[in-house]
């Protein structure tokens, strides 16, 4: 098939280029939903890439991932593609060239670098700004299952933020911990940690 | 959603992005998040980046068992104040003791430890004020400088001021910051001959300890610095030191805007160090910090004929006279020339010295001139130049009816010696600089 089929309605609808030899690859998440996904993109998860590396898997029966959801699925291959996209923008560091080429390769890489940092930043600061605790916790199981290293460190990254100036009570909350503290150890550790607990938000 | 599912790694990571303050939080949350949040490594990086400490020393200079014990005890010993206020004072503490450390030593070992909060406390009950909370900050960290009474005969004690200071003529001054027990002595003493000051709770925080006198004021409910000018024993007239617009929330511990002129001054004292605007100057044997600014645009150089001149000029607050129209305002300037080491070259033809003979100075307020005068020598002296030696300098001052102007001129120079000229005399070029009075006065 041409094109990828749907049981569920999908909000991400992938086109395969008509003529193009873009190969793509076919993953089947937990509730049922199929997204056909480039291989470039699909390569960059951990687990799909050493699926296919590991025997001769048809690459044409779908991967299963029992442990995806068909929306964290599609969250997750919109962040890989656009990071695919913005590191095209670096030119690789190919040296085939004399010094001159090369210098003026060398400030053009710079200028390409700022750019595609700058890209990078907007793009972050988008992409989770509509998503809610619990959706930003469900991609962090699906980015760690699906072993995408760039995306976790991200996911971490913006977790700690939404966790700053926090209250132990809403940090246990987020991270679904129960606290396993005795009543006379959770006293000491909050008097030796006195100064942190000036200036707190509100829960 | 329970996040424990993702396992160590995940949590861990996310625990090595936090703040902290975040981090003790996470301390606090359960046993397997204390103990990601508590590795020493993660503790070290807050030492280094918010105290710049590459070595686990608490705020009494003791070597603590760990980064996360060494981090805590800052955080409780300054507990009472905001903590980037706290590392906004620990930098600028850091900036001049390390200029002073490779620069100026003997000034560094005059400096001395922090006071208590309690001492702090005492000293405002005695003076009936409260400092100005980066004030307070300051001296927790550095109780200002140590003055040797013994060596100031020999005038070498006496000129180790960290914000130092000039001299022309029979006027020298060298400023002092004062440890807390002699601002209470001196302010004191001021405010038994100065009846104004009761009122608006000034204190004496930096003064020169040298014949002639300039005192520094902070005021306590504004946060603003005042020097003293020559009316400053009958009429108590000041001038402010630093740009008033950038002094904010000098008593509230909310936020984080707060900055006094104390902290302010002392900033840009060592931006100026740092950036070689000043310098240390030697004289006879005896160094000293030198205000009068060594780069453009305030110090003008020209060189003529192998004659390099070097001028700039200072603000002379405690002399200035408000209240006085054509002397208002006085500036004393510095003259650096010498000779390089090719010699004194005037139409290709080399010669080994030369003398100077004659002055010309033409002095403008604003842009009208102010004066235009000739004369012999300079102070008195006819300096003799050989090559590639040291700079002969002399100092002097002005007086100017505005708070703008400028000086220029030339000098007469005659090849060879002034006994034995080797040729005609010819003019060496001052080039123009300002006189200038300042946004920060020091």
């Amino acid at each position: 098939m041409a094109n990828g089929e749907n049981q569920n309605p999908n909000p991400n609808p992938i086109e395969a280029t008509p003529g193009a030899a873009a190969r793509t690859i076919t993953l089947k998440t937990a509730d049922g939903e199929i997204f056909e996904v480039e291989e470039a993109v699909a390569m960059e998860f951990g687990t799909v890439k050493s699926f296919f590396e590991d025997d001769a898997v048809s690459a044409t029966k779908p991967m299963p991932l029992p442990n995806v959801s068909g929306s964290a699925l599609s969250r997750v291959i919109t962040y890989c593609r656009r990071s695919l996209e913005i590191r095209s923008m670096i030119p690789p560091a190919t040296s085939e060239d004399a010094t001159a080429a090369e210098a003026v390769q060398g400030e053009g890489d710079l200028e390409a670098e700022k750019a595609a940092k700058q890209e990078r930043k907007e793009f972050e600061a988008e992409f989770l700004k509509d998503e809610s605790n619990e959706d930003v916790k469900e991609l962090i199981l699906a980015a760690n299952y699906l072993n995408i290293k760039e995306l976790l460190d991200f996911l971490c990254r913006s977790v700690a933020l939404r966790i700053q100036n926090k209250s132990v009570e809403y940090a246990r909350k987020f991270f679904g911990i129960e606290g396993d503290y005795t009543p006379e150890e959770e006293a000491q550790i909050r008097q030796e940690y006195a100064w942190a607990f000036e200036g707190v938000d509100e829960d | 959603m329970d996040l424990e599912a993702v396992g160590d790694l995940v949590l861990h990571t996310i625990i090595s992005n936090l703040t902290p303050k975040d981090t003790a939080i996470a301390a606090c949350v359960s046993n397997k998040l204390k103990s990601s949040a508590s590795e020493d490594i993660l503790w070290s990086k807050f030492c280094f980046q918010e105290l710049d400490l590459n070595e686990p020393i608490d705020p009494f200079g003791n070597l603590t068992p760990s980064f996360k014990a060494c981090y805590q005890a800052w955080r409780e010993a300054f507990s009472m104040y905001p903590w980037s206020l706290v590392m906004r004072v620990k930098r600028c503490w850091g900036r001049l003791k390390n200029w002073l450390s490779i620069n100026f030593p003997e000034a560094e070992a005059t400096l001395r430890k922090g006071v208590s909060e309690v001492e702090i406390q005492e000293s405002e009950r005695i003076l009936k004020v409260k400092f100005p909370l980066p004030t307070r900050i300051l001296y927790r960290f550095c109780d200002g400088q140590d003055f040797n009474e013994k060596s100031s005969g020999s005038a070498s004690g006496s000129l180790l001021g960290l914000i130092g200071g000039y001299s022309y003529y029979t006027h020298l001054v060298n400023v002092f910051l004062l440890p807390l027990n002699e601002v209470v002595l001196n302010t004191k003493a001021i405010i038994r001959h100065i009846r104004l000051f009761s009122k608006n709770k000034y204190v004496v925080v930096a003064a020169s300890y040298t014949e002639s006198e300039k005192f520094f004021f902070l005021n306590c409910t504004t946060g603003q610095l005042h020097v003293g000018t020559v009316n400053l024993a009958t009429e108590g007239e000041m001038i402010p030191c630093v740009p008033n617009a950038l002094i904010s929330s000098v008593h509230d511990s909310n936020g984080d805007q707060q900055q006094d002129a104390m902290l302010l001054w002392l900033e840009e004292h060592a931006r100026r160090l740092e950036n070689g605007m000043i310098k240390l100057r030697e004289e006879r044997g005896t160094r000293s910090i030198s205000l009068f600014p060594e780069e453009p645009p305030f110090c003008s150089t020209a060189i003529t004929n192998g004659v390099k001149v070097r001028a700039s000029a200072v603000f002379v607050p405690e002399i200035a006279d408000l209240q006085n129209e054509t002397t208002k305002y006085t500036f004393s300037y510095s003259i650096r020339m010498s000779l390089q080491r090719e010699g004194c070259v005037i139409n290709g033809i080399p010669f080994s010295s030369c003398q100077l003979k004659w002055r010309h100075w033409i002095i403008r307020a604003n842009d009208r001139v102010e004066s235009d005068v000739n004369g012999e020598a300079v102070i008195g002296q006819y300096p003799l130049l050989l090559p590639g030696e040291k700079e002969f300098v002399y100092e002097s001052c002005t007086p100017l009816p505005t708070s703008l102007g400028s000086v220029e001129g030339s000098f007469t120079f005659v090849p060879g010696r002034l006994a034995d000229p080797k040729g005609a005399p010819f003019e060496v070029e001052v080039a123009r600089f300002p006189l200038q009075l300042p946004d920060y006065i020091f």
